[in-house]
């Protein structure tokens, strides 16, 4: 296969690819060789997944910043934890304040929320990407001496790549006595999130994208100091405790997990986590991704009528960012890159209508390039190049 | 004269899966229980639950101290159990 073959993976915001080599051996691994339902029987097949589960629990809880691994409970992605938080939390009556960089994971279900009598406020943000500080401490005091019950926090913007000041919005929710959902779907795994260190918190992440794994692997994970007992779960069943009664139990994880767990996947997600610890660590690996997201973002705000949002250089950001070229829809560059050069990213909303109207890009979009750990340098100088030479085509509406 | 187990029950397996993995850490503490610590499905005269129990050596003499050292363990590591029991 020649070099000019080669795939330019940049859609790693969606999902990251290619996974640690470890990740499909460790799935194939648990399917062939420890098939049992984890956490079910007492047979040896049954308690060899169980380990599993546990060592992806375990690695998880590390990589969140979480001192108890039982304070992480298993689900199927991002999506299905921000709606296990938000439907298990808020009632009729509450106020909820999210910010304008939200993802329709959360954007939906609070939108669902508000038409069953729950007050939902938006947190403006700067054009940036940047979350106003004083709207929100203002918007979560409330009025009437009602304050918000939660503070749901885009981590890392999905479409531009700002990042929020946890430290700083996990002190607004404090002052006001609500407890903050932090969507870190785009940053668990990478960022030091020190969930126990963020007061009355949880976290919503998800499994395939910066931890490496497969999807279908996500979960919400709580703080030191999260009162858990006020989530009400949402799905209730089996977990293969406290089986005389027919309530769900209340304890953790066990109030969370209802169902078969993902055996298979939680072992890819162990991997993957274990691949980063071995490669590293994070802190290395999201340096090296954000040295290769700063080089796409000079090399393409170069390019003739290249237009480039989200942070300005320098600013915290994750390892995404967006652009449009002039004369190109997102479309046709997206088909143009992908079929010309192999150059593979996410064009359009990206499930984030709201997030482009803050840029300015709605309804439009931008495209969007995302680098992961298998990403080299040469992979962002012929991503470059490509645009470079789009650009001077001039363009394709 | 061997047979004498202690068992620790838990409500929850992910527990369980911590405290065998505590149990069977290599060198370390003080706190490290007697050898043997595995989990096995729980004897159903000590509960009618489905689930699995760290069963542990308790030794020929001093069955308290084996279950002392399972207690200091699972304390030191936070890990959340129901109760120990003997069978
Ligand atoms: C910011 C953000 N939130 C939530 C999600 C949802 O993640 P998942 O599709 O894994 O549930 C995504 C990714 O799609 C995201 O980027």
């Amino acid at each position: 296969m020649g070099g000019d073959d080669r795939i330019v993976y940049l859609d790693n915001a969606a999902t990251s690819w290619p996974k640690p080599a470890g990740v499909a051996d460790a799935m194939a691994a648990f399917l062939r060789d420890s098939g049992g339902n984890p956490g079910r029987s007492g047979h040896r097949l049954s308690i060899a997944a169980g380990r599993v589960v546990a060592e992806a629990r375990d690695a998880v809880a590390e990589a969140l910043g979480v001192g108890d691994p039982l304070r992480v409970a298993f689900a199927a992605n991002a999506t299905a934890a921000i709606n296990a938080a938000l439907f298990g939390v808020l009632r009729p009556g509450d106020l909820v304040v999210a910010d304008g960089m939200a993802h329709n994971a959360v954007a939906r279900p609070l939108t669902e929320l508000g038409r069953m009598g729950v007050s939902v406020k938006w947190i403006r943000c700067g054009r940036d990407g940047s979350i106003d500080l004083a709207h929100a401490e203002k918007l979560v005091r409330g009025t009437g001496g009602r304050a918000a019950r939660m503070l749901v926090v885009t981590h890392g913007s999905n479409v531009c790549g700002s990042l929020a000041p946890l430290g700083e919005l996990a002190g607004v929710a404090a002052r006001h006595g609500a407890t903050m959902l932090v969507d870190a779907a785009q940053t668990a795994g990478i960022e030091d999130l020190g969930l126990d260190s963020l007061g009355d918190a949880m976290v919503a992440f998800t499994g395939h994208k910066a931890m490496l794994g497969p999807g279908g692997t996500g979960g919400l994970a709580f703080s030191r100091g999260a009162d858990i007992g006020r989530v009400r779960p949402l799905v209730r069943g089996g977990t293969g405790s406290a089986s005389d009664s027919e309530d769900q139990p209340a304890f953790m994880p066990d109030r969370l997990e209802a169902g078969t767990a993902n055996g298979p996947g939680l072992a890819g997600l162990a991997a993957g986590l274990g691949w980063i610890a071995g490669n590293g660590g994070r802190g290395a690996i999201r340096d090296r991704e954000l040295r290769l997201t700063e080089a796409l973002v000079s090399g393409i705000a170069a390019l003739p009528g290249a237009a480039v949002y989200g942070p300005e250089p320098g600013r915290p950001r994750c390892a995404v960012m967006s652009f449009t070229l002039a004369g190109w829809s997102c479309s046709e560059l997206a088909l143009a890159l992908d079929e010309r050069y192999g150059v593979l990213c996410r064009v359009g909303l990206h499930c984030a209508p709201r997030a482009h109207r803050v840029l300015g890009t709605f309804p439009d979009g931008t495209a969007r390039f995302a680098p992961g750990p298998f990403t080299t340098e040469a992979d962002v100088e012929r991503a470059i190049g490509a645009l470079a030479e789009l650009a001077a085509e001039g363009g394709r509406a | 004269m061997s047979g004498r187990y202690g068992y620790v029950l838990f409500h929850t397996s992910a527990a369980a899966f911590r405290a065998e993995k505590a149990a069977r850490e290599p060198g370390a503490s003080g706190n490290r229980p007697s050898t043997g610590a595995r989990l096995v499905p729980t004897p159903r005269a000590l509960s009618s639950d489905c689930g699995v129990s760290l069963r542990f050596d308790l030794g020929e003499a001093g069955a308290g101290d084996a279950e002392r050292a399972m207690r200091a363990l699972l304390d030191a590591r936070g890990i959340p159990f129901d109760r120990i029991a003997e069978a």
